[in-house]
């Protein structure tokens, strides 16, 4: 392979896999407080994308984009935040809970996806860009938008890592994720703290999903093929840090660019499948992962 | 002048079961109150409707420096000063010490900042909790650290009367002695204490009154030396070793 070749598919995969880290740490979030896996990930990503792409309707330009984008994500964290409450909340003294969670983010999911049929239609769309232009990179022609995703979605996950670290009420959520019991018993309002949870996990998604509608063509159903994918990263690498599925992620997305090139689209999902399969045989609680779940 | 601390016909129900009934009880400025008796017998639900963390009491009243509290919230309660350790290890195992410090004194007392950690490491400093654990996760401590660590987190409240809930459970003699000096210490600072303790040389050696309880009510209240000879208290408690 020419050494252009080589480092066009090393950096799309490591785009690929910035988005990738963005999408599974928003659901590692809320399975680390939660404790429930949350199915309507992928619908928030497709919500997301339409939102934003509505915005650009009104607001066309790289500023368009800008504003799709910020107005996208924090409209998600209001949606993310209020199903908590739908979603979660009513089943948790349930001893079904993560079972009953499945059935609930599944339902939410299926319901976010035909309203984005009813509302934008089944044609698809692709959101204008903010910026456009190639990069002369070792050779190979990068995308200026592929290395914009990458930068913000970097930069999203330092911001929301020192937002757990740093803030009070990233401290508390991750005091709530640890010891729900405890966090109660020192009186946190521990459903608020899991609804922000929820909330960062769909504004995330809106994040991803407002990129992924800039550099491809978005359907209502769009988000299961990001959904899966973040799921593969999450069992990769594990949820023992904030980090492991942020590794994870950039490990899989260099992965699938290159088995896309040698084995081509199709088989590109089978060999992630299998490289997750293998690592729940070899090393269940993921390849970064020690027995213990935290934020 | 109206005492420092007074509890009113203080009850507590759970459905039928009568945790705490009709106890009252005065605690004046710079007291060390000793409370025992057997396992159930209220005293932890004492402490419980005392900052309504996590529950208040069913009926009764209770006054801090002469205002009525019982209707205030936790946050209000405890940002008076009283503040409360809990029986069962609550440190948050996969965070820092630290963080640990700081996660409470932001939601107590709504500290942020370079603010909320001045008062880690203040408490830090008085209960003698070594600093350089303080990037370490709570989980690794000996379970012995991790108490201070709940100490520390509780003086880092700022309290005027702190609740310990048995300090020294499942601790070695050295460091019930430690627990000892700690609570002297902290008395000396002017920090009223109400003790609840098994481990009884620690609880007769710090307290100047004793309280005893027994399904809920009180059957005696008096210096030490007074209570642990009443029969009363030695036939409930005393006379059978925990
Ligand atoms: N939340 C609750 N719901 C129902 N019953 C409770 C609750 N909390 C306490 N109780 C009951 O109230 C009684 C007093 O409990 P409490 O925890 O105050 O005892 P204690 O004196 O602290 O005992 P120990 O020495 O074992 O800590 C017990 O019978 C207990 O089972
Ligand atoms: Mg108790």
């Amino acid at each position: 392979m020419a050494f252009d070749t080589f480092v066009f598919i090393l950096v799309s995969g490591i785009v690929l896999g910035g988005l990738y880290a963005l999408m599974a740490v928003g659901l590692a979030v809320v399975w680390t407080t939660l404790d429930v896996f949350n199915f309507a990930h992928g619908a928030f990503v497709a919500l997301g994308a339409y939102v934003a792409w509505q915005v650009t309707q009104f607001a066309p330009g790289p500023q368009g984009f800008v504003f799709a984008t910020l107005a996208a994500t924090i409209f998600m964290f209001v949606v993310g935040f209020l199903l908590h409450f739908c979603l979660i909340k009513p089943f948790e003294r349930s001893p079904n809970i993560v079972l009953l969670a499945v059935i609930t983010t599944l339902a939410a999911s299926s319901i976010m996806e035909s309203s984005i049929q009813l509302i934008w239609g089944p044609r698809e769309k692709q959101i204008e860009a903010a910026v456009s232009g190639r990069f002369e990179f070792f050779g190979a022609g990068i995308g200026a938008n592929d290395l914009l995703a990458l930068v913000v979605a970097l930069a999203a996950l330092a911001g929301l890592a020192l937002f757990l670290r740093r803030t009070s009420t990233g401290r508390a959520m991750r005091a709530a994720a640890q010891n729900r019991e405890a966090a109660e018993l020192m009186g946190f309002n521990v459903a608020i703290l899991f609804a922000v949870a929820l909330g960062i996990a769909a504004a995330t998604a809106a994040l991803a999903g407002a990129f992924i509608g800039s550099l491809r063509f978005i359907n209502p159903t769009f988000g299961a093929d990001p959904l899966m994918k973040a799921l593969v990263v999450v069992i990769f690498g594990g949820v023992a840090n904030f980090t492991s599925p942020i590794y994870a992620a950039f490990i899989l997305g260099i992965i699938e660019s290159f088995s896309i090139y040698y084995l081509g689209l199709y088989w590109a999902p089978a060999v992630l499948f299998a490289l997750m399969i293998a690592v729940l045989i070899v090393k269940p609680e993921g390849l970064f992962g020690n027995r213990q779940k935290t934020l | 002048m109206a005492p420092f601390f007074e509890i009113r016909n203080l009850s507590r129900s759970f459905g039928g079961l009568k945790a705490l009934s009709n106890l009252s009880l005065v605690v004046d400025e710079g007291e060390i109150v000793g409370i025992a008796g057997p396992n159930g017998s209220g005293k932890s639900t004492l402490f419980n409707v005392i900052t309504k963390i996590p529950f208040g009491s069913s009926s009764g009243e209770v006054v801090f420096r002469g205002s009525r509290i019982e209707g205030l919230s936790d946050i209000a309660i405890a940002r008076m000063g009283i503040v409360r350790t809990f029986q069962r290890e609550t440190v948050f195992r996969s965070m820092s010490c630290v963080d640990n410090i700081l996660v409470a004194i932001e939601q107590t007392l709504g500290a942020r900042g370079a603010e909320a950690e001045k008062l880690a490491d203040e408490a830090s400093e008085i209960v003698g909790f070594p600093r350089n654990f303080h990037n370490v996760p709570a989980a690794a401590l000996p379970i012995f650290y991790q108490k201070q660590l709940m100490i520390t987190t509780a003086v880092a409240q700022k309290p005027k009367l702190l609740l310990l809930d048995e300090p020294a459970s499942s601790l070695i003699e050295d460091e019930v002695d430690w627990v000892h000096e700690v609570i002297k210490k902290l008395n000396s600072m002017g920090i009223t204490i109400l003790l609840i303790e098994h481990v009884l040389p620690l609880l007769t050696g710090v307290s100047s009154r004793l309280l005893v309880l027994e399904q809920g009510s009180r059957i005696a209240l008096g210096p030490v030396d007074d209570v642990i000879r009443n029969p009363v208290v030695v036939e409930a408690f005393l006379g059978k070793p925990q």
